[in-house]
């Protein structure tokens, strides 16, 4: 990559259920404590870069009301209707323009707002109203068939993907701003309540409210302020498909040509070796151990056997997802950014009791659409 | 022979329930209104705007300002108006009157519903109107307050 | 500007009140493949797709872009939809030259399209974008926002309902050399003043159409453009601002044009508008807006925006023509509105405008806006500066 883009400021909410504060202060308070983070004044920010969805804000235009307490008064905003990380990337896209050294990074979700069943509606509602919609296809019954073909092409079992979630909710323990923070064991997961087979209860995340921010800068500005920084040295975003009748589930292709994308501009030829530490796009159990093929950590169809040999938990050689993951938090929207907010610490040395040791180049993943439909990575380094 | 195909459409209708959290700051503000008939908005220390309805940060400022409280009269002046005369599916069977209001004291303005004009000559009735005209807030009894914006409602003074 | 984009080609469907002939995708498709064709090149030859699309709730369909996104040839592509209210047609194009400008990608589509069509009643829709705790109880809808906007204007710029009645003449007429457009009709002063009142001073003939339609709009890197078409259309300038707008502090014009174009004309070297943009496709959903953009785009005085109308400022043939395509007034497929903006503006400068070209246009000027007043909210605003040569 020609120019790095620098992550100088990160901010989280803590995760939690359900949090009682106005959506509006939720962004403000995650945004103005990046600017802290950043050592910046709202002033300093040239651009802001939003990611929300109408439907699951319950506002028929969520910027309209969101994107002040995200610092937009008066700035060049843009709000992407897709995950978090994608915003990331038109705020990378915007400052290599070099028409902005700074842009603030926003995403959310209040997914308490949402009643029972709304946010699966309204993925019910993303489907095409002909010819999937009839069907009961939503966000959970979608992934469910695309787990369900994952097994029985490459043989991986439930014991296997249960243990995804086993180990993620231990790494939630160690992570102070978790929403879920308590182990569970391989037992737990396999009798949870069988929601859509393969999946059960256990195997889907949580529903979250949360804020991410980051400020991102360019590479001249980050130098001028001699701040610690992690640098974005390659990424990569890629859309599939709409139908995913007309793909193999199986496959997450558009994950493997974004990744490619990014390895290429950051000059990484082996991921498992390359790769000190990956946040990723867990949306199910079965979702994570696909992600480990399509990222190239592992040959096709031997995610579960890498599950198994240990190499993604906290010790193995390239731990996945020490921050517990999505199916330790789900703020819906805003996941993607928080791998990419978590990857950054990591890089930085900031990831406090679930900090992987001696992290130079870390990897973070996002999913925009059902079925794992658009896909954005990011690379970083120290 | 005809090529035409026949074109069809399919239904559909979305229902989908939230819940909205007021947050402390508007929740203060809302139980004010029901609990005491005041109007309570806040102000910005950087730039000292009083901004109605209130907010827990100054989106100008960039700054948190939710413990900055200070009382308003029920009492201001009519800014933009509308007579509606059209029927929208889901909103009130017309005529009414929507307005933006600035209560005295306030730097901003909140929407609300203009009653206390006769509406039965549409034409005559917006003549009346005037942007700038007094307005004030008259409060429902306490037992029918609810702690929403329609616990008071607005007529000119 | 460090780099420079160029537009390269356009595509438009015909603007109507329901496209039964073509679902979704196949409006994407044809947007799409218009404006590939216009630009002599083919889908392999896109390297990414930024798509539009306003609130959902208008086209009965989350997320639309997704089910679009194939037909807009984005398959295995980089993809990323954009929503920023009525202002998403600008933020597309806007994120579409950043796209190119970064460096990366050479040449990137820019798509955008509603569905308003699909849904009885717009403005039920448009209420629910205000506040839902403090604005959800009074009725608000974008045209009753902009009639009481309208209501303080009238008084801050000294116009009346007959002016905006000229205005709305004006705009009917350019739509009948538009083959695209959605309305299609001669009208009189007359037909307007006596049209139903819908929100006063907002009668039928002052407010724009619910639309169905897509366009695309063809970016490409500047050591591209030469070898693609003849004439490009260079963008020169672009910017965006998001106001909090709040009627009654803001001078009465809910939406702030004027920032994000004086960033645009800075970028552009314009510090004299009036003589050196010869065409403006503006965008105003309501005729009381345009006589509020000649001021706000730096044209005139705040009170002799009547004056201006009176004399036919705006009109094909006139010292500045404002919308010879017939506007927003005529064909508003909201999520693509701004885009339109962009691509008619994009036709004048390259020539390319037919019975509706304003002669000898160097540079052209195309607005976008979102959002609506209202308690706290933002409102959205675009600007993008196209010229016949780089500035």
């Amino acid at each position: 990559m020609a120019n790095k883009v620098a992550i100088i400021g990160v901010a989280q909410s803590k995760y939690v259920e359900n949090s009682g504060d106005a959506l509006v202060d939720i962004i403000f308070e995650a945004s103005a404590k990046a600017l802290e983070d950043a050592q910046l004044k709202i002033n300093d920010i040239e651009s802001v870069t939003l990611a929300a969805h109408d439907m699951v804000d319950g506002r028929a235009i969520t910027s309209m009301l969101t994107a002040p307490p995200a610092g937009a008064y008066l700035k060049d905003e843009i709000r992407v209707a897709e995950d978090g990380a994608f915003a990331a990337a038109l705020g990378c896209l915007r400052i290599l323009s070099g028409d902005f050294s700074t842009s603030l990074v926003v995403s959310w979700s209040k997914c308490s707002e949402c009643a029972n069943d709304t946010l699966h509606k309204v993925a019910n509602l993303t489907y095409d109203p002909f010819f999937y919609r009839p069907f009961a296809l939503n966000d959970v019954t979608s992934c469910a068939i695309q787990a369900q073909r994952y097994m029985s092409k490459y043989n991986i079992s439930e014991v296997q993907a249960a243990q995804v979630v086993v180990k993620n909710r231990i790494s939630g323990v160690k992570n102070e701003l978790a929403h879920l923070r308590s182990k569970v064991t391989l037992d737990e997961v396999m009798k949870s309540n069988p929601v859509s087979f393969p999946l059960k209860a256990l195997d889907l995340p949580p529903w979250s409210d949360g804020a991410c921010a980051l400020v991102l800068t360019s590479e001249d500005f980050a130098q001028k302020l001699k701040k610690p920084c992690a640098w974005i040295t390659g990424f990569g975003w890629v859309n599939d498909t709409y139908y995913s009748g007309d793909k193999d589930l199986a496959e997450l292709e558009s994950l493997s040509l974004a990744v490619n994308q990014a390895y290429k501009m950051a000059g990484i030829s082996n991921p498992s070796k390359d790769i000190d530490v990956a946040e990723i796009h867990d949306i199910t159990s079965f979702h994570e151990l696909m992600e480990y093929e399509a990222l190239g950590f592992c040959p096709k169809g031997m995610g579960g056997k890498y599950l198994d040999s240990g190499a993604t938990a906290i010790g193995g050689d390239l731990p996945v997802n020490p921050s517990g993951g999505c199916l330790s938090s789900n703020p819906y929207t805003a996941v993607g950014l928080i791998r990419l907010a978590e990857a950054a610490l990591q890089v930085m040395g900031r990831a406090g009791d679930h900090q992987v040791p001696g992290v130079r180049t870390a990897l973070a993943h996002g999913i925009s659409g059902l079925c794992a439909q658009s896909n954005c990575v990011f690379i970083l380094s120290k | 022979m005809s090529n035409k195909v026949e074109l069809l459409s399919v239904p559909g209708e979305w229902s989908l329930p939230y819940s909205y959290s007021a947050g402390e700051t508007v929740s203060k503000f809302l139980v004010e209104i029901r609990d005491n008939a005041r109007i309570i908005a806040t102000k910005c220390p950087q730039c000292n705007r009083v901004l109605m309805p209130p907010r827990s940060y100054c989106e100008r400022c960039f700054v948190s300002i939710k413990d900055n409280w200070v009382e308003l009269p029920p009492k201001g002046t009519l800014e933009a108006f509308t007579l509606v005369t059209n029927k929208f599916e889901g909103l009130p069977d017309p005529p009414y009157v929507i307005c933006y209001i600035k209560l005295e004291g306030a730097d901003t303005t909140i929407p609300h519903f203009l009653t206390g004009v006769d509406l039965s000559d549409p034409e005559k009735a917006r003549q009346k109107i005037k942007v700038g005209m007094p307005i004030r807030l008259v409060f429902k009894d306490k037992k029918e307050r609810e702690g929403r914006m329609t616990d008071f409602r607005v007529e000119p003074a | 500007m460090a780099r420079r984009a160029v537009i390269v080609g356009t595509g438009q469907t015909k603007y109507a009140t329901k496209r039964f002939d073509k679902s979704a995708p196949d409006l994407i498709y044809e947007a799409t493949s218009r404006a590939l064709d216009d630009a002599e090149l083919k889908v392999k030859d896109i390297d990414a797709v930024v798509f539009g699309m306003a609130p959902e709730s208008l086209d009965g369909i989350n997320s639309m872009d997704k089910w679009c996104a194939d037909a807009a040839g984005a398959w295995n592509k980089p993809f990323m939809r954009v929503n920023t209210g009525g202002a998403t047609g600008g933020s597309t194009a806007l994120a579409a030259a950043y796209h190119v400008t970064s460096g990366l990608f050479n040449v990137v589509l820019a798509v955008a399209m509603e569905r308003v069509g699909e849904t009885p009643d717009a403005q039920r829709v448009l209420n629910r974008i205000y506040d839902p705790i403090l604005a959800s109880d009074f009725a608000l809808n974008i045209i009753a926002a902009i009639a009481m906007e309208t209501s303080r204007n009238m008084e801050i710029y000294g116009f009346t309902e007959q002016h905006m009645a000229m205005i709305s003449v004006k705009n009917h007429l350019n739509a009948l050399n538009n083959p695209y457009a959605h309305l299609q009709m001669k009208i009189t002063i007359e037909d307007v003043l006596k049209s139903p009142i819908v929100c006063w001073p907002l009668k039928l003939f002052d407010c724009c159409p619910r639309s169905d339609g897509a366009c695309a709009v063809i970016f490409a890197s500047e050591d591209r453009a030469g070898k693609m078409v003849p004439i490009p259309a260079w963008v020169n300038g672009m910017a965006a601002v998001t106001d909090i707008t709040v009627p009654g502090e803001t001078g009465g014009a809910g939406w702030q044009a004027a920032r994000a174009v004086w960033k645009a004309y800075k970028m552009a070297g314009i510090d004299k508008p009036r003589q050196q943009i010869q065409v403006v496709e503006a965008y105003s959903p309501f005729s009381s807006m345009e006589m509020v953009l000649y001021e706000n785009l730096g044209f005139c005085k705040p009170k002799e925006v009547a004056k201006l109308a009176e004399s036919g400022f705006g009109e094909m043939g006139g010292e500045v023509p404002f919308t010879p395509s017939g506007g927003v007034m005529c064909s508003n497929p909201i999520g693509a509105t701004a885009l339109v903006r962009v691509a008619e503006a994009a036709i004048q400068v390259m020539g390319k405008g037919d019975k509706r070209q304003v002669p000898n246009v160097k540079t052209a000027l195309a607005t976008g806006a979102g959002g609506s007043p209202g308690p706290g909210s933002g409102s959205f605003n675009t600007a993008m500066i196209l010229g016949r040569e780089p500035s």
